[in-house]
């Protein structure tokens, strides 16, 4: 039991602080995506949403080679902090953040496209500037698809397993995440523990999903309740 | 004087959507007038700085802010203390009409400004302060979107086509609220129209456009005394007048206006004796007599003459000349025929007319 609590602390360690790193840097990305009219973006969509159709092992064994201290990559990473990228956390977390930023990235950009123009030009000439702008206007305005990309997110990486697999491996306390330790369970035919953590991840994603419906349903209450 | 003074281009590929020489008086309102098409919203987005560096071409300087544009640089909109007002869809849709307002009132530029509470109070808005503007229709939000920009304390106001979507009733009650803020404030505003009845409302100054140019500049006094100028259909259906106030009658709640030697009635405006006031008149508000009825529920008849007639749509418009301005009459072309109406003949005119709210400058 004191197992699956480390094990389900690496978890929520690894999909919070996916989600938090993809919503500070994610955000700016997919706002850049949604509305500059560069070229660079008919490049970059289909790159970041290549995770979504890429088996996850495929994306798990490029990452295990560029970790590789004979890699260029794997080997400044060693350089610099003195620790390899492969079967760490830091591994792992930067696994989950190529693997999850579509599932970020895209209802961010379709929240960001669906401001009308009119509204930035009516805050720019009221006086705010950019950053007044984002957190004034397109930031509550993007507030369901903001709620909807890091639950998924979050979710996501809870559930990742492919990846996981190929450049985590299995260290308790360290790599050792739920949908790993679940394969344990039942390859051990422990299907006791087992069911104990698949129905754990139901019901905290069933959970998750019910938050969404409820929060954003709620927004648009709140806007229309005058029209009643 | 000219406070604002531009040669600007906007071209979004090989296409020309604007290449004109502007200028800008320091006060009063300003009409750009012409048709869909002919330009007027992007020259009003060139000079909000709302059309980005690649398609712009030119400058932009203020008689005392500086350069807004040159050809090496582009102020931000933020950055221009310009208000801005368009048709539709500007209220932020997360704030209340209260919150909008005060969203405004933080971020003020260093134009001219009433307090909040004058300018909820002059354009309505008290019993919608807690809404949503979802929860508006469309004069409302328009009211709501007008008020948000004066609060702001803009140098300069732009309104493109803001009534275009409204009713009557609710176009007339905004162009009033604007007359009214006309008179309060000194801000130099610019009013785009395709409509002549809203720019005579309103306008001192009147620029026309046609296919990305100025192609004429003038006072409205200028334009509405120039009779090739305005028997062009779609021009004929109201004119205005230019009174001053000569006393008031309080016993009959009654004003006099006068127009050159003669004298109007309309119901009682509260504004001193010599004060300009733009009378409306509707071409179906007019009927004429040869000679003065002397029992009338018409109170005003005016000595006219006719300076044009013009056949339109099985019916008569004359053209009447009264102290050198002028209005139309729509009569049937049976009543034409027996009035034996010839130019250049003397004809009473019976009129209804609206005072418009409050006066502007007659002539800039």
């Amino acid at each position: 039991m004191e197992q699956d609590l480390i094990t389900l602390g690496t978890s929520i360690r690894l999909a919070s602080f996916t989600t938090i790193i993809l919503a500070i840097f994610g955000t700016p990305l997919a706002w850049w995506l949604a509305r500059s009219q560069s070229w660079l973006t008919a490049i970059c969509i289909p790159l970041l949403a290549l995770p979504l159709v890429l088996p996850p092992t495929v994306i798990g064994f490029y990452l295990l080679l560029t970790f590789s201290p004979q890699h260029f990559f794997g080997a400044a990473w060693l350089d610099w902090f003195g620790s390899s990228l492969a079967f760490s956390f830091e591994g792992l977390l930067l696994g989950s953040l190529v693997y999850s930023l579509p599932f970020y990235i895209q209802p961010m950009v379709v929240a960001f496209k669906a401001i009308p123009g009119t509204l930035l030009d009516a805050a720019k000439t009221l006086g705010a500037g950019w950053f007044d702008r984002f957190f004034t206007v397109i930031l509550p305005l993007s507030k369901n698809g903001l709620l909807i990309a890091a639950t998924l997110t979050f979710t996501h990486t809870l559930g990742e397993f492919g990846i996981v697999l190929m450049i985590g491996g299995n260290l308790p306390g360290e790599t050792r995440v739920l949908s790993i330790a679940l394969f344990d369970y039942v390859e051990t035919l422990n299907y006791d523990k087992a069911h104990l953590l698949a129905a754990g991840l139901v019901g905290f994603s069933l959970f998750a999903m019910i938050l969404i419906q409820w929060l954003t349903n709620d927004r648009a209450a709140e806007h229309t309740e005058d029209l009643k | 004087m000219s406070f604002l003074t531009a040669v600007l281009a906007v071209r979004q590929g090989t296409k020309t959507l604007l290449e004109t020489p502007f200028e800008l008086e320091s006060q009063g309102v300003t009409a750009l007038f012409g048709p869909s098409g002919a330009g007027k919203t992007t020259l009003l987005k060139a000079l909000a700085g709302l059309i980005p560096n690649q398609y712009t071409q030119g400058s932009i300087i203020h008689s005392k802010y500086g350069s807004w544009q040159t050809e090496q640089f582009l102020l931000a909109p933020e950055k221009r203390g310009i208000g801005l007002v368009f048709q539709q869809q500007q209220l932020f849709p997360h704030l209340t009409i209260g919150e909008n307002l005060r969203y405004a009132q933080k971020r003020q530029h260093d134009g001219p400004k009433l307090t909040f509470d004058e300018i909820v109070t002059i354009f309505g808005l008290g019993p919608l302060l807690a809404r949503y503007p979802q929860a508006l229709s469309g004069g409302e939000s328009q009211r709501a979107a007008l008020a948000r920009a004066l609060i702001n304390a803009p140098r300069l106001l732009l309104m493109d086509e803001p009534l275009a979507a409204l009713d009557w009733t609710a176009r007339t009650e905004i162009l009033n609220a604007l007359n009214h803020i006309k008179s309060e404030l000194q801000l130099p505003m610019v009013y785009v129209s395709h409509q002549w009845d809203e720019v005579i409302q309103l306008a001192d100054q009147v620029q026309m456009m046609d296919k990305g140019k100025i192609t004429r500049s003038d006072s409205l006094a200028a334009l509405t005394t120039d009779i090739d100028f305005i028997t062009q259909e779609q021009r004929l259906a109201s004119a205005i007048l230019m009174t001053q106030v000569s006393g008031h009658l309080p016993d009959e709640g009654l004003t006099e206006l006068k127009l050159g030697d003669q004298t109007i009635l309309v119901p009682m405006i509260t504004l001193n004796p010599s004060t300009n006031v733009r009378l409306l008149i509707r071409m179906l508000d007019v009927s004429l007599v040869v000679e003065p009825v002397a029992r009338s529920s018409i109170l005003n008849t005016l000595a006219c003459r006719v300076a044009h007639i013009k056949d339109h749509e099985g019916a008569a418009l004359i053209l009447l000349s009264c102290e050198g301005q002028f209005f139309n009459a729509r009569i049937t072309a049976r009543s034409k025929r027996l009035l034996e109406l010839k130019v250049g003949q003397p004809i009473f005119a019976q009129i209804k007319a609206t005072a418009l709210n409050s006066p502007g400058p007659q002539d800039g």
